[in-house]
């Protein structure tokens, strides 16, 4: 396991947010390749995963992929997630490949604290991130 | 070209016809070569770096030796002047001029080298940049594949479908509702609580005589004494 991955498992581990949510934190390895699911209790269906590098912690959270976007609303869709970017506390859009997602990243310098709020509210804002996209998203 | 215009043409490139940024295996293969190309271009930047700023520190005491050339030779010349030697000082002049036309396309190259060892400065940071940010990619592809993959298996669990992409909308929806369910129970709970400890309904139950009084140590005394 990655040792900086190590230190969000450690800063997660018994930790319980102020509103009393407990975050369960699974490790997958393949390879090299390392990472953390971390899901948050009522959010079972949006995981947040981490991932580190030397300098960057990434946690990522999918929120949906292309295909659920109504046809032609793509570019409002996007650009409504540009402005709304710096809106967002501690958390940014991103489209990778076809799947749109919510992030943040911070540095592995980082102290157990700064994980705790960076995922506390990474997770906070899932359902927002949703609320706002739900108009452009073709209903199940 | 900056970086992000670099990691911005390696993700177009790795687009299928099919779908024009579609992450794939092969996707990841093309990011992982961009990744140590762009390794390799930084390990010859660094390479080449080395050797410029070995080239700038001889050319830069070169410069300074024959600076200090120039003024000695600048004195003597009106020393010379000074005691009435002119020949000498003419001599002297003559070698004066080509010492400081030899100082002058040093300086012209010591820019030069200057400049060069900015701009490799800038490349292996570009690089440095460049590198972490297809990592990054890499890993996000990667992470997102991996908990696809997990999700399949736990799809049925959530949603009663097989699906990878579960749809973000009904999901929603599923959370919202167990989320309202959760409250309900928490303020009928709240609500419950009130109720059964109820402003002190067990002292009036007690003082009517319906429940027993309250144990106390008295009672307790009362009762190991009889």
């Amino acid at each position: 396991m990655n040792k900086n991955l190590t230190k969000i498992q450690a800063a997660l581990a018994d930790y319980t947010s102020d509103a009393g949510e407990a975050f369960n934190v699974t490790a997958t390895e393949d390879g090299d390749f390392s990472m953390l699911t971390i899901i948050r209790e009522g959010i079972e269906e949006f995981a947040i995963l981490a991932t580190a590098s030397e300098s960057q912690y990434l946690f990522n959270v999918a929120l949906f992929d292309d295909s659920q976007v109504v046809a032609g609303q793509e570019a409002t869709l996007n650009k409504m997630m540009l402005e709304l970017n710096m809106a967002m506390p501690l958390s940014s859009f991103a489209l990778t490949g076809k799947i749109y997602s919510i992030f943040g990243a911070m540095s592995t310098d980082s102290n157990a604290a700064q994980i705790q709020e960076e995922v506390v509210v990474l997770s906070e804002n899932i359902m927002d991130a949703l609320e706002v996209c739900q108009n452009y998203l073709t209903k199940a | 070209m900056g970086f992000l215009n670099n990691v911005f043409n390696t993700l177009k490139g790795y687009g299928n016809e099919a779908n024009d940024a579609f992450v794939d295996v092969q996707g990841i293969r093309i990011m992982e070569q961009e990744i140590r190309d762009a390794g390799e271009n930084q390990r010859k930047a660094n390479e080449s770096l080395t050797d410029v700023m070995a080239e700038q520190k001889s050319l830069a005491r070169k410069i300074n030796d024959l600076k200090a050339s120039t003024d000695e030779y600048g004195e003597a010349i009106g020393k010379l002047l000074e005691s009435g030697n002119e020949e000498l000082a003419m001599e002297t002049a003559e070698k004066l001029a080509e010492l400081e036309t030899e100082l002058e396309s040093n300086q012209v190259v010591l820019e030069s080298y200057n400049e060069q060892v900015k701009e490799l400065k800038i490349l292996i940071k570009d690089s440095t940049k460049q590198m972490d940010a297809l990592r990054r990619e890499v890993s996000i592809v990667k992470s997102t594949e991996a908990a696809q993959k997990a999700s399949e298996a736990t799809a049925a669990q959530f949603s009663g479908t097989n699906s990878s992409l579960r749809s973000a909308s009904a999901s929603m929806e599923r959370i919202k509702a167990k989320q309202q369910k959760r409250k309900d129970k928490m303020k009928s709970a709240r609500e419950l609580a009130k109720e059964t400890s109820g402003g002190d309904l067990k002292d009036k139950l007690a003082e009517a005589g319906v429940i027993g009084t309250k144990s106390s140590a008295n009672s307790i005394l009362d009762r190991y004494k009889k």
